[in-house]
């Protein structure tokens, strides 16, 4: 006799993330080493000013939005800034999922207690529907929309979701929701390479690179 | 069927008052976790109902079912369940040997036909047959004869509810529980690597008085295994708390903080373990310091490594990503030569580049 | 009150510390208990709730102890192992806890009655002694 629930758990746990993780990090090389390798076109007019350091510098300072744009789009901006703190602390800072990184890449660090986890998680989701909803009244943004950024929000959304109703035991069997949670983080994790996500990797090429490119002309960046 | 006294009458010749039974009758449905309301029923029903004929298969098993029953220094409300009982046939305990042991477990079963309760323990290995045998006759046969004329079947131990050790990865003697062969019988299953005690008795208890307790889909009753060990377990203001032992000599385990790192399997364990505890209340895994195995569901022996925590994948996952990884860059770095290839070919051709490349989509 | 578990030493710093560690559960059971007593004298109504199916930690012991307190009775049974039976210093409310041979705590409740059910002779246990008082008076002779 099985549990059909703790079934898709074993499977989530065994053959799931072994498939997500082959996708996420192959993809990531994969996307990266060509970003590298294609690299820029050649700049045949004499330096000005610094490269390298302007790329590096800018890595940091394009973490603060230039003057005049909060107020111009404070949804896109306080909304994005809230989502990613929250979600990074719901993610980062709960105990099993630092069990989880701690044996994927050996590194742990102190745990939080399931309050903030909790409310972190709740403050991302609201943040989450600010975004969605920002994106489908302005008119702008919706043309500009596709399935892929609909299709990420979804994705984005469900761990937490999961999470919270597993954790609590809010609806349903408490092995099914875990298992659930897993599944949704490993799709996640697929669609990863092929979409939007990179950004989660890419920004530090794309910030270098434009930094670098207006360093080396002696302009601000 | 045989003249049996009531257990009532039982008590009395062992020089017990009636309010010792209703003394015995009030801890026994608090047992069961039944209102002290229900108490005159049991009362009741012990004293109207006639003791049942028990027949106890063991199969393939190592025993710690029998054994962890019949644990006690004193008379205890497990004796005297089991004096409430007609047990015709305990391989393990009975006196009777050989041919006379099987005549009587024929003669206990054709005299209460339809009637009595099978208690079953230890898992029925169906790859081949003679793995497991009893006076020369297969478990899978035994099973299938003796199940064809009980009233309810109680598959007591993992092994017997869901395959247990012998199950466990590879299966070398094809090992199944009782609900895999048994399809047409009332069966309630008791899992634990051995049960609780009082689990055993209360369900058995239950049985007698009440008949078939209230089951969840994996046929265990309700009352017993309705909450998981993480609900109920003292250590769970540590784990709110994000306090979590990282090894068995830390300062953690010493101040006795949660055991999710070291694979706790108490979130997604159901049984009484938390509350009930071990040895009459004294203790249970958790509060020894060592995590929840997860005993009393199935295939718990193949879940991933008894250490390893619930949100710790269990595959070996390394060596894929490993390779993932240098294919990544092998394939990145042929991509990323091919689109360069590209570029100077066009730009040999001055090729002109538009707004409509830029929405291209490749 | 009486330690329920024989093996913890009330003297003992960390058990001290313990019992004072509480779950809340108290208040509701002793709110319970004031509606029953109140339905006792309504119409006779008796109740009796199982400590053992609540979750309870020494803490809440202490309170109920408190609240409830001490009374004028106070009574051992010894069969089947001890069993101790209290009135509370609430009259009508009374302490039932049941142990085994070795001092294993079985089952604890409180009963909401004028008379708890256990202390009462039962019919049968009467009529069996009848039959000893008999049996002892036809051999003791000539009684004077």
């Amino acid at each position: 006799m099985n549990d059909p629930y703790f079934d898709l758990l074993m499977w989530a746990r065994g053959p799931g993330f072994t498939i997500a993780l082959v996708v996420l990090a192959g993809g990531i090389i994969l996307r990266l080493t060509e970003i590298l390798f294609l690299g820029r076109k050649t700049d045949l007019a004499p330096a000005k000013g610094n490269a390298v350091v302007a790329g590096l510098k800018t890595i940091f300072t394009r973490s603060v939005p230039r003057e005049g744009l909060v107020k111009f789009s404070p949804v896109t901006y306080i909304g994005g800034y809230v989502f990613h703190i929250a979600f990074f602390i719901a993610f980062l800072l709960f105990g099993p999922h630092i069990a989880l990184i701690k044996s994927v890449i050996g590194l742990s660090w102190p745990d939080a207690g399931r309050v903030i986890i909790e409310s972190a998680a709740v403050i991302a989701l609201v943040a989450m529907l600010a975004l969605l909803y920002s994106r489908i009244t302005d008119p702008v943004r919706r043309s500009i929309s596709g399935f892929q950024d609909y299709l990420v929000w979804v994705l984005t959304v469900l761990p937490l979701i999961t999470g919270y109703i597993a954790v609590n035991k809010l609806i349903g069997d408490g092995t099914l929701m875990m298992a659930l949670h897993i599944l949704s983080a490993e799709m996640l994790m697929i669609a990863f390479p092929f979409t939007k996500l990179m950004h989660a990797v890419t920004f530090i090429t794309s910030r270098y690179y434009n930094g670098a490119i207006q360093g080396r002309k002696g302009a601000e960046s | 069927m045989t003249d049996k006294p009531m257990l009532p009458d039982l008590m009395r010749a062992h020089g017990i008052s009636r309010r010792g039974f209703l003394k015995y009758c009030a801890s026994l449905t608090s047992l069961m976790a039944l209102s002290p309301a229900m108490m005159p029923k049991v009362a009741y029903a012990l004293e109207n109902a006639p003791r049942p004929s028990v027949i106890w298969l063991s199969f393939q098993e190592c025993t710690g079912c029998t054994e962890s029953l019949t644990r006690s220094h004193a008379p205890t409300i497990e004796d005297l369940i089991f004096n409430a009982v007609s047990l015709d046939y305990h391989h393990t305990l009975q006196a009777a040997s050989g041919h006379q042991a099987e005549a009587a477990r024929t003669e206990a079963m054709q005299a209460n036909y339809g009637k009595y309760l099978l208690v079953v323990d230890g898992s029925i290995p169906i790859g081949d047959e003679g793995y497991s045998c009893i006076a020369g006759v297969s478990n899978l046969q035994m099973l299938k004869e003796t199940a064809a004329g009980a009233a309810a079947i109680v598959a007591v131990g993992t092994c017997a509810a869901y395959g247990g050790i012998p199950h466990a990865n590879p299966n070398p003697t094809g090992a199944v529980s009782v609900s895999d062969i048994i399809k047409d019988k009332p069966i309630i299953n008791v899992p634990g690597c051995p049960p609780i005690p009082v689990v055993m008795t209360g369900v058995l208890a239950h049985f007698l008085t009440f008949g078939i307790p209230e089951l969840d889909v994996l046929n265990r009753p309700k009352a017993f295994y309705g909450e998981t060990i993480h609900d109920r377990c003292y250590r769970r203001p540590f784990y709110d708390k994000g306090l979590f032992a990282e090894g068995f000599d830390d300062e953690g385990a010493r101040e006795g903080w949660c055991l999710y790192k070291m694979g706790c399997k108490g979130p997604t364990t159901r049984s009484v373990c938390a509350t009930v505890k071990w040895n009459d209340g004294t203790s249970f895994p958790i509060q020894s310091g060592h995590p929840c195995l997860g005993c009393t569901e199935p295939n718990f022996w193949d879940n991933g490594g008894f250490y390893k925590p619930l949100s710790v994948p269990a595959g070996d996952y390394r060596k894929a990503a490993l390779e993932a990884i240098a294919v990544g860059v092998v394939a990145g770095a042929a991509g990323a030569g091919l689109a360069r290839a590209n570029k100077s070919r066009a730009a040999k051709a001055h090729e002109k580049v538009d707004a409509h490349d830029l929405e291209r989509k490749s | 009150m009486y330690s329920h578990d024989s093996k913890s030493d009330p003297h003992d710093p960390v058990v001290e510390l313990f019992s004072y560690v509480a779950t809340g559960n108290a208040r509701p059971v002793l709110f319970q208990v004031r509606h029953a007593l109140a339905q006792l004298l309504t119409d006779g109504t008796e109740t009796t709730i199982d400590l053992g199916a609540i979750p309870f930690a020494p803490g809440d012991e202490r309170v109920l102890d408190e609240v409830l307190g001490n009374g004028e009775v106070k009574a051992t049974l010894t069969v089947l192992g001890a069993s101790h039976v209290q009135e509370t210093a609430i009259p009508g409310v009374w302490r039932v806890d049941h142990f085994n041979e070795t001092g294993e705590t079985q089952s604890r409740f409180i009963e909401v009655t004028f008379m708890p059910e256990i202390l009462k002779t039962q019919r049968e246990d009467a009529a069996l002694g009848l039959e000893t008082l008999t049996d002892r008076l036809n051999t003791t002779r000539g009684l004077n």
